[in-house]
């Protein structure tokens, strides 16, 4: 079975690729696949989204739906934005550089939309 | 290219987040072909310090040629190539490992 690793480099909300490739891995679930958030995408990993003002689905829902997702924040990412002491999703899982770049050689694809 | 290279494509200039992924990917992969294309081929004006010889380096000549990156010195950098999506795309077909696009 062949894996996939998503990234994730553009913060949520502003455009609809966060959704798209959130989308994406769910319906890639079967395979092995991984989220990986990366440069702007960590925005993605903040807990206490509420989109409903928006008119748009919240993202952090759908992370919530389906815990069998491996989501991985890049942490070098997270602390350039100050985002380490803020809350963050649960079933999100911190990676170092080291530990993030070997996701994505790990997968047999990478896709970055 | 030999057997089994890694494959990285790269399409934006040298400040985007997006290329310098790519050439950490590259540091660490055992044997990497490097294809410029789009903004990519403005990495060439950076030189990549020894990171691939240019052998292993192929630019768009049509994107080379479109933003001004002059390809005769570009020669020692890169090798720059009129049938450069024919190439790619058989070293994509034939003998890749794995192929990185960003």
């Amino acid at each position: 079975m062949r894996s996939v690793f998503y990234l994730l480099d553009i913060a949520p909300y502003g455009s609809e690729k966060a959704y798209g490739v959130l989308n994406a891995a769910i319906v890639s679930l079967k395979m092995g696949v991984t989220l990986g958030l990366y440069g702007d995408g960590v925005y993605l990993a903040l807990a206490g989204q509420d989109s409903r003002a928006l008119g748009v689905p919240n993202l952090a829902d759908l992370i919530y739906a389906y815990p069998e997702l491996q989501v991985l924040a890049h942490e070098p990412s997270m602390l350039e934005r100050g985002l380490l002491k803020e809350g963050l999703i649960e079933n999100i899982e911190l990676a170092d550089e080291a530990e993030f770049l070997a996701a994505m050689e790990m997968s047999d694809s990478i896709i970055i939309l | 290219m030999t057997d089994m290279a890694d494959i990285f494509l790269l399409t934006k200039p040298p400040g985007h987040h997006r290329a310098k992924l790519c050439f950490k990917l590259l540091k660490r992969s055992k044997d990497a072909v490097l294809y410029l294309c789009g903004d990519g081929v403005y990495c060439m004006f950076d030189g990549f310090d020894g990171l691939l010889p240019h052998e292993r380096i192929y630019a768009c000549k049509e994107d080379t040629d479109a933003r001004g990156v002059q390809t005769e010195g570009a020669a020692t950098v890169a090798t720059v190539l009129v049938d450069f999506y024919e190439q790619l795309a058989k070293d994509m077909m034939i003998g890749s490992d794995k192929v990185y696009t960003f």
